[in-house]
């Protein structure tokens, strides 16, 4: 496993950890309703587990796994790749940091954080589409070999 | 990767940028309110994401790489993997739709396309398990007698 798709998996399990931390507060919280303000975090469990979790987990087992594009480039260009790790990534974690604060005291620096992690996580999965798009194909066809009489006849010859 | 596979999975990441785009829209709009009719859209962006991406991928890599049960590479009857994924994607169009028509301003008029997307996953799922099922053998190792 090279080691991109090493690290879309490894930052999937660690938001996995996060999400369930994260979703036994909000759980507990509609339970014995000890803090107001935490149902806010919702959104920010539901897109720790569905973006960060499983989304990145796919992404990072495609990589690994789909055929490879070519034999000089198995894996297309990881620059694509890194663009989206980084987008990715980076917008997630400006959601849970703008998105609590936005909804508990809305400021100008919040909403365009939100404005920004929208974007940024767009910017991501636009770029693992192209990335990965390519390498979803059928197999090519063997080169056909020549048949026992056409060696045959050429032997002749 | 089989044809029919190729198709759900690219399929799959169209719904994937389709789906993102309107969850990011949606998120610039809770931080910048410029539409907030956008919020129409947010079954939009549920089934999207999680029927057409995710349980659409899952489906297209499992009939590429759940075992062949013949030595010719038979991967189970094909034309019900083909009725699943247009199924499947008649579904996610059926519950974008409604959301797309409150956006547009024409109200509720295509609330009904709700139920013919249920009835559609519950096709696709149904016609998918059949696909699949006779592909789940035991390995040649647990077929040998043991000695």
């Amino acid at each position: 496993m090279f080691f991109q798709s090493r690290l879309f998996i490894r930052s999937a399990l660690i938001y996995l950890l996060a999400s369930m931390l994260v979703g036994a507060l909000v759980f507990a919280n509609q339970g014995l309703r000890f803090e107001s303000r935490i149902g806010a975090l919702l959104p920010v469990y539901y897109h720790l587990l569905m973006v960060g979790w499983s989304t990145q987990l796919i992404c990072g087992v495609a990589l690994w796994l789909f055929p490879a594009l070519s034999r000089e480039q198995p894996h297309g260009d990881e620059r694509l790749g890194w663009l989206s790790y980084a987008t990715l990534n980076l917008g997630l974690l400006l959601r849970v940091i703008c998105e609590p604060l936005h909804t508990w005291s809305p400021a100008p620096w919040t909403g365009w954080g939100l404005a920004l992690s929208g974007l940024l996580q767009i910017i991501g999965i636009w770029a693992f589409v192209l990335l990965i798009w390519p390498r979803v194909k059928e197999r090519a066809p063997k080169p056909s070999r020549p048949s026992k009489a056409a060696n045959a006849t050429e032997k002749e010859k | 990767m089989p044809r029919s596979s190729v198709y759900m999975v690219r399929t799959a990441l169209l719904w994937l940028a389709i789906g993102a785009a309107i969850g990011g829209l949606m998120l610039i709009n809770k931080g910048l309110a410029f539409w907030p009719a956008l919020w129409a859209w947010r079954w939009a962006h549920v089934h999207t994401l999680l029927i057409g991406w995710m349980l659409q991928v899952a489906c297209g890599v499992a009939n590429w790489m759940l075992p062949r049960p013949k030595i010719t590479g038979w991967r189970g009857d094909q034309r019900l993997a083909w009725w699943s994924y247009i199924c499947l994607n008649l579904g996610v169009i059926s519950a974008v739709l409604p959301g797309s028509a409150t956006l547009l301003g024409l109200g509720s008029r295509l609330n009904g396309f709700y139920l013919l997307s249920g009835l559609s996953y519950a096709l696709a799922m149904l016609t998918w398990v059949l696909a699949i099922w006779p592909r789940l053998i035991p390995s040649l190792r647990e077929q040998k007698p043991s000695a």
